[in-house]
């Protein structure tokens, strides 16, 4: 790739990226220029852009071929607050289609202090091991003793092991055991720890026999214009205030209440949306019994991230972060399980195992109700699969993550395992191109549909965001205008992973579509230039080559669909009962979308797009 | 006709709050125009006589709610009329939701037909992310 020279000569980069083969041990460091960083940015844009490049299709995401790639920005490591994400690419073994997990805490501030904007790893090793980065590249070290380990107990020996400023992350026995929504888990000892939870790094990982990823460095990213900078950040800070208020106090725990209200909280596998327990795991009954101490990313006043102690009930003693929203979606009110004791230890079980807890708890409450219907059975199953039997959902979360008994079949995704059981059981699928949605209803949201049919990464609320959409002047019911919200909206996500920021911050702080105060960010920076719509233009580049990816895999118009029961199945109760997007309705919008975007009827990006995004040269020929 | 209206402020950095007020209701028919002026001018009555402490608040905007100086911020009612006409206005700028058994009016000039056994709710969602 002939992307120029540069090392340390930008603000806000350091110009280099980081290759490691595993399989013959050679790193290489390739440099690049400022052309190349104002055409993608960073974060998730240099990862597209070396994926598109560097994989080619077809290849099996399980397979030494994979390329993973982490990848950070221009503001990472500088005083913009939330921009402490690092962003991971691959090709997921969930999807096989493109995917970039995201993850908080400190590594990403010190990928960039290593002085690597990108890393990319290929191949496998002979036998397990864990990279080392530094400023001179990488060293590959063995780690057959840590192979087996919970993420915690790997994460802090490798830290010990190497002692000074070192950050991690690190894979469980779900990643080894090729789990295929096994995750990746950053401890961060000073604050909030960090996973790259969705799409099954924690698999690409293990296949390639890596355990852990370790950085280190103390490179400092320079900033062109601290006075604008300066600046930017007084004229945020009152609205990122305001807009965060209750995640400080309760992370996002305290959507569980406000959700369940609107009718819109999925339990029983979606057979409804409406919980009675829900206050029984809400956040202000989470705090009130189990708040231990606020915990934080680096350098993000927020704080929405919180330590619980397990005070009551037969996992009284557990001390673990504070269960997310989506976990307790999917580990509670989908299974309704109201055992708040029991989340929590779900939730660090699937931590130390390292399993994405929305995949697992939505392929479980999927295994529930097929039991329920008569298509799994307890001679397959090997006990009773019964809603609400929290007993039963902590030992399936251990024998998923090492493959015993029914595990060996949960560990494959709901959607494989629906292809086993037959037509019947697809209906009670809530998945989008293989990946388990998450809590955020795509019957009661219409913004919703059209982004979980249309993201990149399949049932994904990463983009497409749902945080407007719950506002009361917001029309959630009508698919009008959905198709312009979902393209913009998508620009802005695009945009801001590749700024590595956090959503938190980014959407209550500098706004949840784009704005002048994006490219005021991006030149304070830099030093660049850049209008709105110059920025506008790099979240549309990047979704772009994210489609084109997955178009290469296969991907066309059918694949942008929705689950049988959103689009069959009307919401039986609640504020909105009646509720679902029917396929002509999702036809509809999925026209209006394309040609928005300057696809074709199939959801292929035209010659034209793809020439006025300046990728054309990059995509080749598509479809 | 007696009814009692429920106000549920989400998003508080206390968590969820909720109120209530008792109304006596001229007839069972209203619009949720005269909803909401029944509905507020009780409560700012009810404040006059000291016998609440504040109106519930769900045509406040965010910054009242979440400043800082939260409490010491929010404003005593006003004369009862401006009091609805602000209410009203935050209405039909959707700041807020009234939800009468479990449907959403979306309308001021939705006609409700009420019970002593109906419930109604007047909804604030303070911003929030989207976990």
């Amino acid at each position: 790739m002939d992307i120029g020279v540069a090392e340390d000569a930008m603000h806000g980069y350091h110009g280099r990226i980081l290759h490691v083969n595993l399989s013959t041990g050679q790193t290489q460091i390739d440099t690049f220029d400022e052309t190349f960083a104002q055409t993608y940015l960073g974060g998730n844009g240099f990862a597209i852009r070396l994926l598109y490049e560097r994989l080619a299709p077809g290849v099996d995401p399980l397979s030494p071929e994979n390329m993973v790639v982490f990848a950070v920005g221009p503001a990472t490591d500088t005083a913009v607050p939330g921009a402490t994400r690092c962003f991971v690419g691959m090709k997921s073994p969930l999807t096989g289609l493109f995917f970039d997990s995201t993850f908080g805490g400190m590594f990403a501030a010190m990928q960039k202090r290593a002085g690597f904007e990108a890393i990319t790893v290929t191949g496998r090793a002979a036998t397990p091991v864990y990279l080392l980065i530094h400023e001179d590249g990488a060293t590959i070290k063995p780690a057959t003793d840590l192979w087996g380990q919970y993420t915690q107990d790997t994460n802090h020996a490798i830290r010990e092991r190497e002692g000074g400023e070192v950050e991690v992350l690190s894979i469980g026995p779900a990643g080894e055991n090729l789990v295929r929504y096994a995750c990746a888990v950053h401890s961060w000892d000073k604050s909030r720890d960090g996973v790259a939870g969705r799409g099954g790094l924690g698999a690409v990982l293990g296949a390639k026999q890596l355990k852990a990823v370790a950085v280190t460095g103390s490179r400092k990213t320079t900033v062109a214009d601290p006075e604008a900078m300066k600046t930017l950040l007084s004229d945020i800070r009152e609205p990122m205030k305001v807009g965060t208020a209750g995640l400080k106090n309760y992370g996002t725990t305290i959507l569980v209440n406000i959700i369940n209200k609107i009718g819109a909280l999925g339990v029983r596998n979606l057979q409804t949306e409406v919980y009675d327990k829900a206050d029984e795991i809400s956040g202000e009954t989470f705090k009130a019994a189990y708040f231990e101490k606020d915990t934080t990313c680096f350098r993000c006043p927020v704080a929405c991230g919180k330590d619980f102690h397990v005070q009551d009930g037969e996992y009284a003693g557990t001390q673990w972060k504070m269960p997310e929203y989506e976990t307790i979606f999917a580990l509670g009110s989908m299974l309704d399980n109201a055992n708040k004791g029991s989340i929590v230890k779900a939730n660090e079980l699937c931590d130390q195992l390292g399993m994405d807890t929305i995949s697992l708890g939505v392929t479980l409450s999927f295994a529930f109700e097929c039991y329920e219907k008569g298509l799994l059975t307890v001679d397959r199953t090997g006990r009773p699969l019964i809603f609400g039997d929290y007993r039963t959902i902590l030992a399936l979360i251990e024998d998923t993550a090492y493959r015993r008994g029914l595990g060996d079949l949960l560990a494959e995704g709901s959607v494989r395992i629906a292809a086993q059981l037959g037509p019947q059981a697809s209906q009670y699928l809530y998945a989008v191109k293989g990946l388990e949605m998450p809590a955020h209803s795509a019957r009661v949201l219409k913004g919703m549909s059209l982004g979980y049919a249309t993201s990149t990464r399949g049932g994904s609320h990463h983009d497409t965001r749902p945080t407007l959409q719950y506002a009361t002047d917001h029309d959630n019911t009508t698919p009008v205008g959905k198709p312009e919200f979902a393209v913009h909206n998508q620009h802005f996500t695009a945009l801001g992973d590749a700024l590595t920021q956090c959503r938190f911050v980014s959407e209550r702080g500098f706004g949840g579509m784009l704005n002048e105060h994006y490219p005021r960010l991006i030149n304070a920076v830099t030093g660049w230039r850049l209008s709105l719509a110059d920025v506008e233009r790099i979240g549309e580049r990047i979704w772009n080559l994210e489609r084109a990816f997955n178009v290469r895999e296969g991907v066309r118009r059918g694949q942008d669909s929705l689950p049988y029961r959103v689009m069959h199945e009307p919401v039986p109760e609640g504020m909105h009962q009646g509720m679902h997007c029917p396929p002509d309705e999702l036809n509809a919008m999925l026209d209006a979308y394309y040609a928005l975007r300057g696809w074709n009827a199939e959801g292929i990006p035209t010659p034209e797009t793809l020439a006025a995004l300046g990728l054309r040269e990059v995509v080749g020929p598509l479809g | 006709m007696q009814l009692t209206v429920t106000t549920i402020i989400f998003g508080l950095p206390t968590g969820q709050r909720i109120t209530s007020v008792q109304l006596t209701l001229p007839s069972g028919a209203c619009t949720a125009q005269e909803l909401i002026a029944q509905k507020v001018g009780q409560e700012v009555q009810e404040c006059m006589l000291q016998q609440r402490t504040e109106v519930s608040g769900e045509y406040w905007t965010p910054e009242v709610w979440l400043s800082p100086t939260a409490r010491t911020a929010r404003p005593t009612p006003g004369p009862v009329l401006e009091e609805i006409h602000h209410a009203q206005q935050a209405f039909a700028a959707r700041a807020y939701m009234i939800v009468v058994n479990n449907q959403r009016i979306w309308s001021s000039d939705a006609v409700l037909a009420l019970t002593p056994e109906t419930q109604v709710e007047f909804i604030k969602i303070l911003p929030l992310v989207g976990g």
